[in-house]
């Protein structure tokens, strides 16, 4: 039961959006030190300069061991070969990666083995080059990216990856009639681009043109963008429909015998980036096998049926393999957790009623109780190595002072604590017992209401519910995405509607104001500075999310496996990158 | 003394007419698994009612935070947020024993209509309803529970609903057929010929008449409802927490069968006595109400 | 016999099948939830309206309930299933992968219950009110009483964690590997058989109890037949009628069951699948998945009758 949570219908649905906001906004972090062109061997540019978004590859570094390099730690090589059998939670089409979303954390792990993202983002912060060598914009807005040679794609002709397939991919991520696959990226990326958004100037050439300056852009590309969803255009054009159960990208393993519910293979792709040795993978091929019951998955795994498997969540079976001889596992980071409340309802709209609640919750409990013990307590809204990142929350656990504001205010408020989800995830129900404690106990009155997803309860509802950062998210996590679909795709957040008090439109015309003016923001220390303002108002004026702690997916290996201590294996763009585990003799 | 002369006089008449040998209580009051089958109702029933006052704390309350083995303090140890096992087994009861009763109570009475309707109608609306009642029945069990469940949302009266809603065709079929052989009988087509009205004949005369059978499958799908319920908890959709169902208690608590198998243990051992209990009155009362169904019972 | 069951598909299945469509089809319609969202995720927030509407379109979702519904009769009718929402693979497709797969399960759970509460009810209603048959009616009553999931996750500690010898979970065909293929599935099997066994072994018992009772039964005893010739000629033949209905009526509970069972041992058949399907507002897979597991369930019943029809003497057509 612990891991319904874990698969199905929410999960794809939590993974399509939430996450990869998740991913987005935790990557736009990487922004910062992009600016500071760590890529390359060339000297960081100095801040307002006009080459803004500049990046190089030191030739030959290794993917899988470039990262930790730059981090200064020495990786030992793995054993080549072997097959590794690995434990997988989700069920269908989201178990595809070219379905899984890109940006979603732990899909991500066989995304990324499958087929590679244009730029790497490493634990320490940085990103490196991977599909493109270097890149470089003089405004922000155009972005002049070039290809490594002798890409190919797994495809039967082996068709060339070039500057004409990412022109393709991307442009394609717009066309609506190829939805349910692109949508995503359509709503979320797709309006990035301008108008013949990619030029081909040569074959390994492109440049790219945005709508506006995005100082963000490049940081998106990390995950979010087109992490396998770079495709050759005969492959999908030939197969049509069959493509879906027989893709070809173009990573290290090529996606095969993939059967609906019962798992893929990933087969050593020879060609990949040419053939050139120096970028192999260890193992000759991963077994994926979907087990969705978290209970038979770590039973699978005690009976040696499996060498490893994921979690989403460490949970109580987590906990209790964990324990188990010789079993190594990497908690890796993943998105914030927040208490998401409906603050444009009364009697939310009393600040003191908002800072009420922020005082009720106790996130040492919420780590211990609903985490295990595992994670982290949050007071920020984006993970620690992101950017922008500031421990900010002013609001910690305090009960007497939110009965205190509560009396001053002289309200006993009444709100719904809605359990999101169909089904709910047993995180979610989790959730929903400890918060409505925690909020019972300094006075406020809670209803518990289940609801397949919060846009189904009507707007004025009171509603307060455990969220992970990304599904609910509307501030200055998203900044970069949400400045672009301003005015174009016609989102508005929940704090700015007609009708909503004039004080917190107020607030949030501010906040955008400053998005707007982040976005535009090359120099890196500004924007850092705009950022932090932003998480302050943020913050202070308790805008729809309470941080609470920092969740963590699980990969648990048997003794037999090796790679595990990878840096980059704990890192939530690289989660458990199955590409640097291998086997033991 | 003279007082209570007449008190035994005026009382034992009527505990015979309650409890003798002749009547259904007094019947099934000699088949000791219906015995069995009662006393576990009853319990469940009273602790459920009484959850209230005799459990020892909130079924809500955090109170360890953590999963805890059984203790003097906490009977049956704690759940995996905390929450005090017994507590959550005694409003467990309360909240397992209301979905099936309302399951039930919808399942009969909806039911028990469509059915008699469709046989006294007779012609066009007996078929439109039974086609559809055939219908909705040719869906195995818990399918459309899920789906409604899973589109109208967890809690004790939707679960009730989707569960009563399997039921109801049951309960429609069988008692069309009562209701049907019943309409032949003299003393309803003498009814009809001296001008009763549809309502009333139906109301009068031949429900009272069929209800045998419908007590026996109403108790069966008490049964039916309390496994079919821990099916949905364990599927994800049943009754929403914080709200302690037997169903969820279970389901939860299989994430932490080794570590902590009192949270498996408990809620497990509670349906089963209490499916049990319902079977075996269902059974009894099959024998007792109408001789000529078959026993599944040693008698 | 041939009437009887064309009667029996025209009068009945088919108009049952008619009303089962309309029911599902506007039931998932009429109650909350956007389709869209099921294709979208929650990005159907910020989908432009544009987009949305052409997607409407493609779906025909933009007509009204009643030209869906005959749209998708029609179609139905003809062949083509439409395809899934999710994944937008042909329903056919998606749901074809997953019979074999369920068939398997379900048939074979279904014989072991028969072939094991046929014996087993008949020897505790011969043996009745031994020791012997208070275990069977121990056994019984607890294969009714405990929920499905519970007694197979029991079975994978026990066979598959503790003792090594079956394997946690998944799949193997008959058609590829026969041996792998019990392997794999003796636990599910198990699991899914218990309660319908159960069930049957109480059945079975309490119409043989009822025949033994019977005045030919006596009579057959007086006439110097031999106990094994009358249990088996007399006794048995009569009893096993009622059990046949019984058993035609455990289809349905066994496919119910599949939904639990095949998600506790991660086998790819249908329950899974419909599960999956209401859990993602699949509607376009829910509808056709809803049906076919009726169908199976009817098919199952009108087997039973027409075995009933076999075994009773009484009955000619």
């Amino acid at each position: 039961m612990a891991d319904n949570d874990t698969n199905r219908g929410w999960n794809r649905r939590f993974a399509r959006r939430s996450m990869l906001r998740g991913a987005a906004f935790a990557s736009a972090g990487l922004a910062g030190a992009a600016l500071l062109g760590c890529g390359g061997g060339k000297a960081p540019e100095p801040a307002g300069n006009r080459a803004a978004v500049t990046g190089a590859t030191p030739s030959g570094v290794d993917p899988a061991l470039g990262a930790a390099a730059g981090a200064g730690k020495k990786i030992a090589k793995g054993r080549p070969g072997g097959t590794l059998r690995m434990g997988w939670y989700i069920d269908d089409v989201a178990a595809m990666s070219h379905m899984a979303n890109g940006g979603a954390v732990t899909p991500q792990s066989h995304v990324s083995a499958h087929s590679d993202s244009v730029v790497y983002g490493s634990a320490d912060g940085k990103i490196s080059p991977m599909l493109w060598t270097q890149w470089e914009s003089s405004d922000g807005q155009h972005i002049v990216a070039k290809l490594r040679p002798n890409l190919k794609f797994q495809d039967e002709w082996n068709s060339p990856l070039d500057a004409a397939a990412v022109k393709w991919s991307f442009e394609t991520l717009r066309d609506p009639k190829l939805a349910p696959r692109f949508t995503t990226y359509r709503g979320l990326y797709g309006s990035m681009f301008a108008p013949g958004g990619v030029e081909v100037v040569d074959p390994l050439t492109m440049k790219i043109n945005l709508r506006q300056v995005d100082a963000g852009f490049i940081s998106n590309l990390v995950a979010g963008l087109p992490n396998g969803q770079i495709l050759s255009q005969k492959h999908v054009e030939t197969y049509k429909d069959k493509e879906f159960s027989n893709p070809r990208f173009h990573g290290p393993y090529t996606v095969e015998n993939a059967k609906p519910a019962v798992g893929f293979t990933s087969k050593k792709f020879a060609g990949y980036w040419g053939g050139n040795e120096g970028y192999e993978s260890y193992l000759d091929a991963i077994e994926w096998k979907i087990i969705i019951q978290s209970e038979t998955r770590a039973a699978a795994l005690r009976a040696k049926e499996l060498d490893a498997a994921f979690w989403r969540e460490a949970d109580s079976v987590v906990g209790d393999t964990m324990k188990e001889k010789g079993m190594q596992t990497v908690l890796y980071d993943s998105s914030p957790h927040a208490l998401n409340l409906n603050h444009v309802a009364p009697p939310f709209t009393d600040l003191r009623v908002r800072q009420a609640l922020a005082y009720s919750i106790d996130r040492a409990k919420v780590r211990e109780v609903a985490y295990g013990g595992f994670g982290e307590e949050m007071k920020a809204l984006v993970l620690p190595f992101s950017f922008g990142y500031k421990d900010s929350d002013p609001y910690q656990y305090n009960p007497a002072e939110a009965k205190k504001l509560l009396a001053a205010a002289n309200i006993k408020p009444k709100v719904t604590y809605a359990i999101v989800g169909a089904p709910p995830p047993a995180l979610a129900n989790k959730w929903a017992a400890l918060y409505g404690e925690m909020m019972k106990a300094t006075g406020f009155e809670v209803e518990v209401k289940n609801t397949p997803n919060i846009d189904d309860l009507p707007r004025e509802t009171p509603w307060v519910s455990g969220t992970t950062i990304g599904q609910r998210f509307d501030a200055y996590g998203s900044w970069t995405l949400r400045a672009t679909y301003e005015g174009e795709i016609g989102q508005k957040t929940r704090a700015n509607q007609p009708g909503d008090p004039p004080e917190l439109r107020k607030i949030q015309d501010d906040i955008d104001a400053l998005v707007r003016k982040g976005r535009g923001t090359l120099d890196t220390k500004q924007r850092e500075s705009i950022a932090f303002e932003i998480a302050d108002m943020y913050h202070k004026n308790v805008m729809g999310n309470i941080p609470v702690t920092r969740t963590r997916g699980t990969l648990m290996a048997r003794e037999n496996v090796g790679g595990m201590d990878h840096p980059d294996m704990g890192f939530p763009l690289g989660s458990g990158r199955p590409r640097f585990l291998w086997m033991k003799a | 003394m003279a007082e209570s002369n007449v008190q035994t006089l005026t009382v034992a008449p009527a505990v015979r007419s309650l409890f003798g040998r002749t009547t259904m209580i007094g019947k099934l009051l000699r088949i000791k698994l219906a015995v069995f089958g009662i006393a576990v109702i009853g319990i469940v029933t009273v602790s459920g009612i009484l959850a209230p006052v005799i459990a020892p704390y909130s079924p809500e309350a955090l109170v360890t935070y953590r999963s805890e083995p059984p203790s003097a303090a906490h009977w049956l140890g704690t759940d995996e947020l905390g929450r005090d096992q017994l507590s959550r087994l005694l409003y467990g009861a309360r909240a397992s024993l209301a979905v099936s009763t309302l399951a039930m109570l919808f399942g009969v009475s909806f039911g028990s209509a469509l059915g008699l309707i469709s046989a006294y109608a007779g012609g066009t609306t007996d078929t439109l309803i039974m086609r559809w009642v055939d219908a909705i029945r040719s869906v195995p069990g818990i399918v459309l529970p899920l789906m409604l469940v899973m589109i109208i949302g967890g809690s004790i009266y939707t679960v009730a609903l989707a569960l009563g809603f399997n039921l109801m065709t049951s309960i429609a079929r069988l008692m069309r057929g009562q209701a049907m052989a019943m309409k032949q009988r003299d003393h309803i087509l003498a009814a009809n010929s001296l001008g009763a009205t549809g309502l009333r004949v139906m109301l009068l005369h031949i429900a009272p008449n069929c209800w045998s059978p419908i007590i026996v499958a109403a108790s069966l799908g008490m049964s039916a409802a309390i496994t079919a319920e821990a099916g949905l908890s364990f599927l994800g959709v049943g009754v929403k927490p914080p709200t302690a169902t037997w169903g969820q208690m279970l389901s939860t608590g299989l994430a932490a069968i080794r570590s902590a198998p009192w949270q498996v243990a408990m809620p497990g051992v509670s349906i089963f006595l209490l499916v049990l209990a319902f079977n075996f009155l269902g059974d009894a009362l099959r024998d007792v109400l109408d001789p000529r169904m078959r026993s599944t019972i040693n008698k | 016999m041939l009437p009887f069951i064309l009667r029996r598909l025209l009068v009945e299945t088919v108009p049952l099948l008619f009303f089962l469509s309309i029911f599902v089809f506007v039931v998932l319609r009429v109650l909350p939830g956007d389709p869209l969202r099921a294709i979208i995720g929650d990005e159907i927030t910020t989908l432009p309206a544009a987009d949305r509407l052409v997607l409407m379109h493609d779906l025909g979702l933009d007509k009204s309930l009643f030209l869906q519904y005959v749209d998708w009769a029609g179609n139905l009718l003809t062949g083509d299933w439409g395809r899934s929402f999710v994944s937008s693979k042909p329903v056919s497709e998606a749901i074809g992968e997953r019979v074999p797969v369920t068939l398997q399960l379900s048939s074979l759970a279904w014989i072991l219950s028969v072939s094991l509460a046929i014996p087993i009810g008949v020897f505790s209603a011969l043996r009745r009110n031994t020791w012997a048959d208070a275990a069977v009616n121990v056994f019984a009553l607890m294969g009714v009483a405990t929920p499905n999931f519970l007694f197979g996750m029991l079975l994978i500690l026990v066979f598959a964690v503790s003792l090594g010898i079956l394997p946690t979970n998944g799949f193997v065909s008959f058609a590829e590997d026969p041996v792998q293929a019990v392997r794999y599935l003796a636990m599910p099997v198990l699991a899914l058989a218990t309660g319908t066994m159960a069930s049957l072994v109480r059945q079975t018992r309490s119409a043989m109890l009822e025949v033994m009772n019977e005045d030919y039964i006596r009579t057959a005893h007086s006439k110097g037949l031999a106990p094994r010739h009358v249990v088996i000629r007399h006794a048995l033949k009569n009893a096993l009628l009622p059990v046949v209905t019984v058993a035609g009526l455990q289809v349905g509970n066994l496919l119910s069951g599949t939904v639990i069972i095949e998600t506790m041992f991660s086998i790819p058949g249908m329950g899974r699948l419909t599960v999956n399907a209401i859990y993602g507002q699949d509607y376009a897979l829910v509808q056709i998945l809803v049906l076919i597991l009726a169908v199976a369930h009817v098919l199952a019943n009108l087997a039973a009758d027409v075995l009933y029809v076999r075994l009773d003497p009484r009955i000619h057509y």
